[in-house]
């Protein structure tokens, strides 16, 4: 077995692995971000109603959970300029196409995770809220939205690992994101392992951080027994201070 | 006007005029008519699914009502937001889940409506708020998570932050049925010193001693509507109806 360390580590700390990644953190962000903003008032008007508009948003999601990312990817990058001639110019680059394809799939996807989050707070909270006087977006905002928000979380950070990976997809737009940087340098020197493995090391720190984020935000929006008891739980320093006071 | 006689006019806080709702072919609520005084205490009892707890929620339109007219404090529930909205400010309730609102600590739980809705400052709204959690007995305990409180604590603070509205109108929904009996005393001892104070109150419950010490006047309600209205006395030791003394019986068992 040959593994050139030095291959690896100089793929590793390469401007071009950095930026790589880059393109991947940021791409991910702006299209999680972007999916969410969409949504939540999409989740609110699809969870009360049977409307008209309702119907329509729930075939969209439908739509967009139900093509596959690839295909997503490459209509808008290629389909769209064919519709409209603006997306012909040159500020329409692979990552805004990216952008675009992939804040509208993860935002089919958020939907239904926000749904089940709302679905979970107490209707007596809303109850509450009405009876004190408060307004719907009043209730909405300070009521119903920090609670959904603790539901929320551990899925919509599952969802954000793997648009992480997904990002890698386009690469068939031409869009320089880790995962291609990879593959270009594995088809020039043929270090397979060794682009590979530096890859890898830059998805599982942006990872791993995300686990990290998503721990602590978890400990931000918990308010039961958990941290009750650690609260009412006297610290190391009082538990040693006690400890000589006895000795 | 048949419900709006000289003596209570002046003083009368809710009227329901003809009031009825319908869940499909079901009648809820049908024909109720009634004038309450302001400071008078009321306890409505009856079988479950006799339309209690309904009426109550008719009052602050948390179930709207299909026909009738109310009116409380003179302005009429007739749907629009602006008369919800100055209703609900005047009106508090109390739930039998206590429905705190359980991301927030005891005392932001007492600050959110009055600060929103209100328009009050932080430094007015914890003043009302302090003052009224000391009244219920449980200021020590402003800065907890309602979850680390026990049922009856916070079924208290549930009260405190309806008052913490300063509405003319409490609202009680079976305050105490979701509580350990231990627990029933504590809410029920802050229930009787809100109705020293003067407070105009509406309480759904089955705690018979309760409505003998407190009540003004008792309403037995059953499939929807209004079946008797009466003192305490003579509901207990002299119901009029058969229905009003089946109910008493089953309750003695």
């Amino acid at each position: 077995m040959t593994f050139d360390f030095s291959a690896f580590w100089s793929a590793l700390t390469s401007e071009a692995f950095f930026r790589g990644a880059c393109i991947t953190i940021v791409l991910s962000l702006l299209s999680h971000g972007v999916g969410i903003l969409i949504s939540i008032p999409v989740a609110v008007i699809v969870d009360r109603g049977s409307g008209f508009v309702p119907g329509v948003l729930k075939s969209l999601v439908g739509i967009l959970r139900g093509a596959p990312t690839l295909l997503q990817l490459l209509f808008v990058w290629n389909a769209l300029p064919q519709f409209f001639p603006i997306f012909r110019e040159p500020w329409f680059t692979p990552f805004l196409a990216a952008w675009i394809a992939l804040s509208l799939n993860e935002a089919a996807y958020q939907v239904e995770i926000n749904r089940a989050a709302l679905k979970a707070v107490d209707p007596g909270q809303e109850a509450a809220g009405k009876a004190l006087g408060l307004g719907r977006f009043q209730i909405f905002w300070y009521i119903t939205l920090p609670q959904a928000m603790r539901v929320a979380i551990p899925p919509t950070v599952n969802e954000f690992i793997t648009l992480l990976k997904i990002t890698s997809l386009a690469s068939v737009i031409s869009l320089q994101e880790l995962m291609s940087t990879a593959s270009r340098g594995v088809s020039t020197t043929f270090q397979f392992s060794e682009y590979y493995a530096a890859a890898l090391i830059y998805y599982l720190i942006m990872v791993y951080a995300l686990v990290f984020l998503q721990g602590k935000l978890e400990r931000k929006y918990s308010w039961d027994r958990s941290k009750a008891e650690t609260s009412n739980d006297p610290g190391v320093v009082q538990k040693a201070m006690a400890l000589m006071r006895r000795a | 006007m048949p419900f709006q006689n000289r003596d209570t006019a002046m003083s009368e806080i809710i009227r329901l005029a003809n009031v009825g709702k319908n869940y499909g072919d079901f009648r809820v609520l049908q024909n109720i008519n009634l004038s309450i005084a302001k400071g008078e205490k009321i306890v409505i009892c009856g079988p479950s699914g006799s339309g209690k707890s309904t009426l109550i929620r008719c009052i602050n339109h948390l179930s709207p009502h299909d026909v009738g007219t109310i009116h409380v404090n003179n302005v009429e529930l007739d749907g629009k937001n602006k008369n919800v909205g100055a209703i609900r400010c005047e009106v508090g309730m109390v739930f039998q889940n206590f429905n705190l609102f359980p991301h927030l600590t005891v005392l932001e739980n007492c600050l959110l409506a009055p600060m929103k809705v209100r328009g009050k400052s932080r430094a007015q709204a914890e003043e009302t708020a302090m003052r009224l959690l000391g009244r219920v007995h449980i200021a020590e305990q402003a800065h907890k998570m309602p979850s680390q409180l026990s049922g009856g604590q916070q079924q208290r603070v549930a009260i405190a932050r309806a008052l913490c509205m300063e509405p003319e109108v409490m609202l009680f929904d079976e305050p105490t049925s979701a509580l350990d009996p231990e627990m029933v005393g504590e809410v029920l001892d802050v229930m009787v010193e809100l109705a020293r104070g003067g407070m105009t109150m509406l309480c759904v419950t089955h705690e018979m001693g309760f409505a003998r010490k407190v009540a003004d006047r008792i309403i037995f309600m059953d499939a929807g509507q209004v079946v008797e209205i009466a003192t305490p006395d003579e509901f207990f030791d002299a119901p009029k109806t058969d229905r009003a003394r089946n109910f008493l019986s089953q309750l003695m068992h």
